[in-house]
């Protein structure tokens, strides 16, 4: 049996359930599984080394392509990205109880940014090199995730009381 | 100092998705995996072997496809068909306003469905009434690849009457295609002897430009060359070399005249005028013919003949030309 494959059937749960935790849907999941092997297929016979870190690497790409495009659909991320004022965080205790609940109300930009920088846990470098952004604008874009996803968390704790 | 944030890092434990997804993902890996490598150094392969058609010309009759989901089915076109993209015209909603692939050595576009401008799809429509087809070599391989990757089989591939192995499909955005390679050997008698049997009558249409055939009847507009003459005192002879030289086929001679079944039409003679002589078409002869002298040549009174009239001239220097209005539907 191919190497590829073999690597699919050991592969297929931890790529599938790295992308299922960040998606909204398991449509979603699956479309991005599904470009992240078939790329894995074109690497692997253009002769690159393919393994679970270069799925997951790769899975992210797919993952930070997806919410571009969501991003573009809305037609507000460039705009959002460019803006250049600093927002404070209070440096408060969070409740991870919502994490997914309060990320799916987050706009696509910024659930980006703090699903690179948190979940994953990809230093601010790497992240802007997934952003395309420079360190600083970066830095901006995540000061401004946290705190949206601190009003968000906020509000909707109000909502369930 | 730690970041409150630090609390959102995700599990990474696995998880396991449905068994639809992971048996249809493996089995377009395995094909994927199948599908004959391409070779970087050379062009992209092409289902018919075919040189890539010239992307600066302007086809004069392209396919323009509507699709439900363009982007996704480039993928397929691409991976099942051997396609290559050309390029696409994105919009800021994400949807394919434009694209063009290549296969073998055809031009199509497609785009996304636009409800607003009534541009619908197959899926909308809910049927098709068009089909295409995909000539390849090896019938077989590709209409399997497409199924594996989501067509639907609406004919299995099976030899047919016309000399073809083919099979129809419809892919996952509703389209028809109809796959065939030719059978090796099949000729044209067999293709009209297959027709009869059946029942269809086999009629030829006019052939435009190089026929292949001695009779045809063709559209005429104003200034083609209409025929030719070649005087010569050899007809085999200069059979032999202007067939050489520009691929011309003759029928066989009759009364010292063969005449020319490639294009353009006219032949050679032995017993005729001593010079070639050229008939150019005209849309009314009377009045060329008084043009003619208006502009200072010469010419003589129009003759009628079965293939239409005739009217031999001049121009003002005095060189020897024929004017004709060729007769509708004459076959020579």
């Amino acid at each position: 049996m191919s190497t590829l494959l073999h690597l699919y059937d050991e592969a297929l749960p931890h790529v599938y359930g790295y992308l299922v935790r960040r998606c909204d849907d398991h449509a979603t999941a699956e479309d991005l599984t599904a470009e992240t092997f078939m790329a894995a297929v074109h690497a692997h016979r253009a002769g690159t080394e393919v393994g679970v870190p270069w799925l997951i690497g790769t899975a992210r790409h797919k993952l930070a392509d997806h919410w571009r495009r969501v991003g573009r659909q809305r037609e507000a991320m460039a705009e959002l990205w460019d803006a250049a004022a600093e927002v404070a965080d209070d440096g408060s205790p969070l409740d991870a109880l919502h994490v997914q609940a309060v990320l799916a109300r987050l706009a696509p930009h910024h659930r980006l940014a703090l699903t690179l920088r948190y979940l994953d846990g990809l230093p601010v470098d790497q992240v802007a090199t997934h952003l395309d952004r420079s360190l600083h604008a970066t830095e901006s874009v995540l000061a401004r995730a946290r705190a949206a996803y601190r009003q968000v968390a906020a509000d909707l704790e109000g909502g369930e009381r | 100092m730690t970041d409150p944030f630090d609390i959102l890092r995700a599990d990474t434990a696995p998880i396991i998705p449905s068994t639809r997804f992971t048996t249809s993902l493996r089995q377009q890996l395995l094909t994927a995996l199948e599908a004959p490598m391409p070779d970087p150094t050379t062009t992209p392969a092409t289902p018919a072997g075919a040189p890539l058609p010239d992307l600066a010309a302007v086809p004069t009759v392209m396919p323009y496809l509507c699709v439900a989901g363009a982007a996704a089915a480039i993928d397929f076109y691409v991976a099942a068909f051997g396609a290559v993209e050309h390029h696409r015209l994105v919009e800021a909603d994400g949807r394919i306003g434009h694209a063009e692939i290549v296969i073998g050595n055809s031009r199509l576009a497609l785009a996304d469905e636009y409800p607003e401008y009534g541009v619908l799809s197959p899926t909308s429509i809910g049927g098709s009434g068009t089909k295409f087809t995909v000539s390849v070599p090896d019938v077989d391989t590709l209409f399997a690849r497409a199924l594996a990757l989501g067509a639907t089989e609406e004919r299995p591939v099976t030899d047919q009457f016309y000399g073809h192995r083919s099979g129809h499909l419809r892919d996952p955005w509703g389209h028809q295609w109809a796959v065939s390679s030719p059978i090796a050997g099949f000729t044209d008698e067999q293709y009209t002897a297959n027709a009869a049997e059946q029942g269809l009558q086999h009629e030829a249409a006019a052939p435009a430009g190089d026929a292949g055939h001695g009779h045809q009847v063709k559209h005429h507009d104003r200034g083609d060359l209409y025929y030719f003459t070649l005087p010569t005192s050899d007809l085999a002879r200069a059979q032999a070399f202007f067939g050489a030289l520009l691929g011309w086929r003759f029928a066989s001679p009759e009364a010292g005249h063969a005449e020319n079944i490639s294009a353009p039409p006219g032949g050679l003679h032995t017993d005729g005028p001593a010079l070639p002589e050229l008939w150019f078409v005209v849309e009314d002869i009377h009045a060329a013919v008084a043009l003619v002298r208006e502009l200072g040549g010469t010419a003589e009174e129009p003759v009628h003949y079965e293939s239409g009239w005739d009217a031999t001239c001049t121009d003002d220097q005095g060189t020897r030309f024929h004017l004709s209005v060729p007769a509708a539907h004459y076959t020579r």
